[in-house]
């Protein structure tokens, strides 16, 4: 979407020019959390009211990786709440993973659509697609997301990396 | 194991990120050269790489960024009353805080609202239109399928350029020799004047309303044509309006930018 080291700003915004200015990109990475509109815009609603408390301690840098992590938090905090059962069980893939998605022409074997896509994205734990989205829609590097989602450098790599998988062995059928 | 050392498993994303260590990119690289399996994985990481990294971006639904901008509480609270009287259906959501039932393409309940105007202005500001001039049969199909958005194939010395296929809403540009104008059409949508935004002024003709926002350098321009909202996003001053509105809200300063101006494009909709 936007390189999150650019743009960066000394100035305190205010939020209503998040909202305005950012609302297309904050838009985008909830949907891509969330998976619909409807919770989409229950997360934005949410990441603007935070923001409107929270501005007082924004730290200039960075405006929408300050963003992503508010949403990510926001998100992660909410699938939290809705759940009723303990954690959700961490998928264990083989290693390494072969012949999920062994097609000759890669070519073909890489066009999917947007709403497959999206729909194996919203498959994936929310803690593995919270490390998709931060890395390949918001662009932020690893040890960003590290500190985003407040874990070690090495379940970003693994997040990362079986989250990925699980993308190839729900876009195989 | 096969190849020697370790598979590197989850170390692949991160080698296909570039975010290894000079030693352990060494390791990864000298495993790969002995082991097919590695290297079939290395491919498909970076293919899903591929696939989110080349998801679009989404548009707000119609009105929503606005709705956020007026009191980001708002939305909330008038969920949360609906789900205490369990009143909530996809209709009946959409009717409170719009654009639920008509983004996902049913178009049989009609939403109402105001689209995020900022961010249609974005989106004309990067459809520079390209310089190559389309063949007769490009054209034609062009016409037909801005027909098919009940659209005209012109407006003014405007002439239709593109159409988006796909997408709520559906881009359009129009260009004359030097200017483009963009036209978003969302299909099956109502404006809703209480969502419209300070400032924005009112023209009538004949029987149809349109209003006018101004965001410099640009004018805006909402229009409801048949049963879709039209946004309209052109350089200002423009031959944006016909010569027989009426203003309802006189804006002398707008009004002396757009009177006269010409063909105008609410005209050229059939709208007399």
């Amino acid at each position: 979407v936007t390189d999150p080291s650019a743009g960066d700003d000394d100035r305190v915004p205010t939020w209503e020019e998040v909202a305005r200015d950012h609302g297309r990109f904050l838009y985008t990475v909830a949907y891509r959390l969330t998976g619909n509109h409807d919770d989409a815009q229950d997360l934005v609603q949410e990441v603007l009211l935070r923001v409107r408390r929270g501005l007082a301690t924004f730290t200039p840098g960075s405006l929408e990786g300050w963003l992503s992590r508010i949403t990510t938090n926001a998100f992660l905090d909410e699938v939290r709440r809705r759940r009723r059962r303990p954690l959700e069980v961490v998928p264990d893939l083989p290693e390494p993973l072969v012949g999920v998605d062994d097609d000759p022409d890669a070519a073909l074997a890489a066009q999917r659509l947007p709403d497959d896509i999206q729909d194996a994205l919203r498959s994936l734990p929310p803690d593995f697609r919270a490390a998709i989205v931060l890395c390949d829609v918001v662009g932020m590097d690893y040890a960003e997301i590290a500190s985003t989602l407040d874990i070690p450098p090495g379940t970003v790599r693994s997040r990362i990396h079986r989250g990925r998988a699980l993308l190839r062995k729900e876009l195989s059928a | 194991v096969n190849g020697g050392p370790l598979h590197p498993g989850d170390l692949l994303s991160a080698y296909a990120d570039g975010e290894l260590t000079a030693a352990e990119r060494a390791a990864v690289d000298a495993h790969l050269g002995t082991c097919a399996a590695c290297r079939q994985e290395l491919e498909g990481t970076r293919r899903a790489k591929a696939w989110i990294a080349g998801l679009p971006e989404i548009e707000a639904p119609f009105g929503f960024l606005e709705r956020m901008l007026l009191d980001p509480s708002d939305h909330r609270r008038r969920r949360d009353r609906w789900a205490r009287i369990g009143a909530v259906s996809l209709a009946a959501a959409a009717s409170v805080w719009l654009a639920v039932v008509g983004f996902s393409g049913l178009t049989a309940n009609p939403s109402g609202g105001v689209p995020a105007l900022n961010s249609l202005v974005s989106r004309h500001e990067e459809a520079t239109p390209p310089n190559t001039v389309a063949d007769d049969d490009q054209q034609h199909q062009t016409e037909q399928e801005a027909a098919a958005l009940g659209m005209p194939e012109a407006m003014g010395v405007y002439r239709v350029l593109s159409v988006a296929e796909l997408g709520q809403p559906r881009q359009m540009t129009y260009a004359s020799d030097d200017e483009w104008v963009s036209a978003f059409v969302y299909l099956g949508y109502d404006i809703a004047e209480a969502h419209l935004p300070a400032g924005a002024t009112e023209r009538v003709l004949s029987n149809r309303r349109a209003w006018v926002v101004r965001m410099n350098p640009w004018l805006v321009v909402l229009v409801q044509v048949g049963s879709n909202a039209v946004v309209l996003v052109g350089p200002e001053p423009a031959p944006v309006m016909a010569d027989d509105l009426e203003p309802r809200s006189p804006d002398p300063s707008l009004m002396d930018r757009i009177e006269g101006a010409g063909e105008g494009l609410l005209e050229a909709f059939g709208l007399g």
